[in-house]
């Protein structure tokens, strides 16, 4: 779909949300059938290394980037567009949300980078790393991310790790309930994040 | 306001419309509009603590009757080591949509340093989040809200063009 309608698309949503429409939430982001299931997915919390579990607390959401902090372009505009969605909620539903950061430049992310960069947008972050990228494919491979880092090359310290920049929001099933594509307008993205945390089951 | 205003700028009309909001809303990030080359609208996103890379974004006007191009970007030391002109894109063979409506091909989104950025006469380009920006490599300290970083851009005609960026979360 061309962006200036998803952007029609994402208004509508808004517009409708809230209208006391029954059944199950239309959400402006993409809806994938069958939907992905993530909460067999584990990767190591830089800070300390626990397990982190993809799947959202009871009741709760969460959402899930893959992406690396040397990235200046599309990560922090959609951490930024997060934040804003984030904070856009009522304070009650907003607290029910959190964010995984995936680093997928785990040389270079150290976890005091990644501490210190997802300190700049949340509050409280989970941020996911392993150096073994056997794992890391395997959680990338379950969300559908893909990711390319380039050869080791000392004469380019700057390089850039390409990677598909979806954002993901997951439930407490562990299921991936709605995608939203880099560029997603950060209001529809309060718009779906609003109607998951009110819909009955929850 | 930010907010809206650089998102709005994703859509082709978006486009139009911040260029117009740019040209009435921040006279101070701007150069002369009588200039040949003007450049509205400059801004840096503020860059998280100890972020390596920084971006900046903007909006490039040729006023006149002959095409130019954007070659080069830099910035004072204190600032950066680096700027360079870079464009994120899907990469070679990807799909350019960014996601199909079964979720299910989002393009592998690679960061490349481009050459130069073609302005042609009477034309309008766009600097934005996703595809074309100024990347400040080696940052000497965080880019903080409210900041203004001098940029020098050299241009194929015009020469050197000097901007405000001003850091923030959008233009403006």
């Amino acid at each position: 779909m061309p962006l200036p309608l998803r952007l029609l698309v994402g208004v509508l949503a808004l517009l409708t949300a809230g209208c006391g429409a029954t059944g199950p939430p239309e959400l402006a982001g993409v809806v994938r059938t069958p939907a992905l299931e993530v909460a067999s997915v584990r990767l190591p919390a830089a800070e300390d290394g626990r397990p982190v579990a993809f799947q959202a607390d009871p009741g709760e959401l969460l959402i899930v980037y893959f992406g690396y902090t040397f990235c200046p372009d599309i990560c922090p505009t959609t951490m930024g567009d997060i934040r804003a969605a984030v904070a856009d909620l009522p304070d009650d539903l907003a607290e029910r949300v959190s964010v995984v950061f995936v680093t997928v430049d785990p040389v270079r992310d150290t976890p005091e980078a990644l501490e210190r960069y997802l300190g700049n947008f949340f509050d409280e972050a989970v941020t996911a790393r392993t150096e073994d990228l056997d794992d890391l494919q395997a959680a990338a491979d379950a969300f559908g991310v893909r990711f390319e880092i380039p050869e080791p090359d000392p004469t380019t310290p700057n390089y850039a790790v390409a990677h598909t920049a979806v954002t993901y929001v997951v439930d407490d099933t562990g299921t991936v309930v709605v995608e939203w594509p880099f560029g997603f307008e950060r209001k529809p993205m309060t718009a779906d994040l609003q109607a998951l945390l009110t819909k009955e089951r929850l | 306001m930010s907010d809206p205003t650089r998102t709005a700028s994703r859509s082709v009309l978006g486009t139009v419309l911040m260029v117009a909001l740019i040209a009435t809303a921040c006279g101070g990030a701007s150069t002369d509009p009588t200039d040949t080359i003007e450049v509205t609208g400059a801004w840096a996103r503020s860059s998280p603590m100890m972020a390596m890379a920084g971006a900046a974004y903007m909006t490039i006007v040729n006023h006149g009757d002959s095409d130019d191009a954007l070659l080069a970007a830099a910035v004072a030391d204190t600032v950066a080591g680096t700027a360079e002109i870079h464009e994120t894109r899907p990469a070679e063979g990807e799909p350019a949509e960014s996601m199909g409506d079964g979720g299910d091909t989002a393009p592998l989104m690679e960061m490349v340093h481009v050459e130069r950025i073609d302005v042609p006469a009477g034309a309008t380009v766009v600097l934005e989040p996703g595809g074309l920006h100024v990347m400040l490599l080696d940052l000497v300290e965080p880019l903080t809200e409210g900041a203004e970083i001098e940029l020098t851009l050299t241009f194929e005609t015009a020469g050197e063009v000097v901007v405000t960026a001003v850091v923030g979360d959008g233009p403006g």
